[in-house]
């Protein structure tokens, strides 16, 4: 994969009067872990599912190997895995139905079994029978993290992949993420707990109500004030 | 792309690279239409089979309504054959709703639907997957109803007529899965999705509830579709309704 994968082009997005993305633009790499900041509200949820391309930009694109996503439809959603907020499965079904219904959308053989293998690996083998409404947060957060992986995505989109995991999880999720993207793969997550997502990251994006205000590696971040800015312990600029 | 960690060879390893094979072997292959439908179809009755619930509330609300309008009229044959296309077709409209607004919930809990629209498959096959469910639940629950109706109103039908009446309910019914698959898209994706359901599908139906009324009263009481042009109005609505629909699904659902 070329570098600049993944290019944000003037990306603005408004839900009706209130402009959540403000003209960002930026060229992630491929082989690159990226590491998302920034406060509630600042539109880390917004630009994941723009990247997704669950929502389209009000303007600017999205740009994957320099084509537009939006003309690239189910050929750019096979490249991704995406993890978000919502769980975006069947609270009705069980674990092992999502997965393997999951798993025969995106093309993948024998589904069933590699749906089990993926409830294994997770931790999940126990409860692939229950329904997922049953499930715990942690648990349905593991489940969702299998979804994302199931397919072998060339892209991860991660946002706050940590959230509701125990120490077990997290630090298998940390396992799965460092096996899964090879040195072509590109990984960008958000976190609330910056020293978590700087464990597999190399480099951060910080967005400010909708402007991405800085980017760099961790020596930048640590330079830029960022976490003061982050627990409101600073009101400088960064640029 | 998956890789292959440098030391050990565990099992998580081995899942995660059986993954990338598999991403490698169907590498940008986009899923088809059909495909997509299929996958859509069977989950949805894996669901049903599993909690049966929409198929119990549908087959429950027949079963009141028929009691009630049986109790409620005290008809001779004849006139039981000219009133029953009517309750009929009624009972159907309100059993349609009681079985969109379900789907509806299924779909909304855990916000599916955002799932099925990240999927690598034509947004066109999650609609006509809708449909298809849809339409089959819609289908069972008139096999309870219809010899229901027939029972408690003492009606007695020919073969024919038995035959020509399945047409009309399964031309009807594909009207009233079409119209109500879509508009159930666009209330799990508006905020007043459930106003716009109803201001939407009660008049989008009208003509197929006039086409299907009209034409199972005239089966019923000639045992033939009449030569005039309900049958034509009934499969052009069913017709239009699709094209335009299904054209339409992805921009509805987008955002």
């Amino acid at each position: 994969m070329a570098k600049g994968a993944l290019e944000l082009k003037n990306v603005s997005k408004a839900i009706g009067s209130r402009r959540i993305l403000k003209d960002v633009s930026f060229s992630f790499e491929s082989g690159r872990r990226y590491l998302l900041l920034g406060a509630n509200g600042s539109g880390k949820t917004t630009l994941f599912k723009v990247m997704a391309g669950l929502w389209r930009p009000t303007s600017g694109a999205v740009y994957y190997k320099h084509l537009n996503i939006a003309d690239l439809n189910g050929a750019y959603s096979q490249e991704i895995g995406f993890l978000s907020h919502e769980l975006g499965m069947y609270e009705e079904l069980t674990g092992l139905q999502n997965l393997a219904f999951f798993a025969e959308l995106y093309g993948v053989r024998q589904p069933h079994t590699r749906a089990l293998e993926f409830l294994e690996l997770l931790g999940l083998r126990f409860f692939a029978h229950e329904k997922v409404k049953s499930y715990s947060r942690g648990m349905k957060q593991r489940l969702a993290i299998a979804k994302a992986l199931l397919h072998g995505p060339k892209i991860l989109l991660l946002d706050e992949p940590f959230a509701g995991l125990d120490l077990r999880g997290t630090s298998l999720l940390m396992e799965l993420i460092r096996w899964a993207l090879s040195s072509e793969g590109l990984l960008i997550l958000s976190s609330h707990d910056p020293e978590l997502g700087w464990q597999v990251a190399d480099e951060f994006l910080y967005l400010e109500r909708g402007v991405l205000l800085s980017h760099g590696d961790r020596a930048r971040y640590a330079e830029k004030t960022i976490e003061q800015r982050l627990t409101g312990a600073a009101d400088v600029g960064v640029c | 792309m998956l890789k292959r960690p440098s030391s050990s060879d565990s099992p998580a390893q081995r899942t995660l690279e059986s993954a990338n094979a598999d991403a490698a072997r169907i590498s940008l292959a986009q899923r088809g239409l059909l495909a997509g439908a299929w996958a859509i179809l069977k989950k949805d009755l894996a669901y049903e089979l599993q909690n049966r619930e929409t198929l119990v509330v549908l087959t429950v609300f027949s079963l009141v309504v028929v009691f009630i309008f049986s109790f409620a009229f005290d008809l001779a044959e004849a006139e039981a054959k000219r009133l029953l296309p009517g309750l009929l077709w009624m009972t159907i409209l309100f059993a349609s709703v009681l079985g969109f607004s379900k789907s509806m919930a299924f779909e909304r809990r855990g916000d599916a639907l955002s799932g099925l629209l990240l999927a690598p498959i034509p947004k066109e096959a999650i609609f006509l997957g809708k449909v298809m469910s849809s339409l089959l639940f819609l289908l069972a629950s008139e096999l309870v109803l219809l010899p229901l109706f027939f029972a408690f109103f003492s009606i007695k039908a020919s073969f024919t007529q038995m035959g020509l009446l399945v047409l009309v309910l399964l031309l009807g019914s594909v009207g009233l899965a079409v119209v109500g698959s879509f508009l159930a898209a666009i209330c799990q994706v508006s905020r007043q999705g459930e106003i716009l359901f109803s201001l939407g599908y009660f008049p989008l139906v009208i003509p197929i509830l006039i086409a299907g009324t009209t034409l199972s009263k005239s089966v019923l009481e000639t045992s033939q579709i009449p030569p005039g042009p309900w049958l034509n109005v009934l499969i052009a609505f069913d017709l239009i309704y699709a094209v335009v629909c299904l054209w339409v699904f992805e921009y509805v659902v987008e955002d």
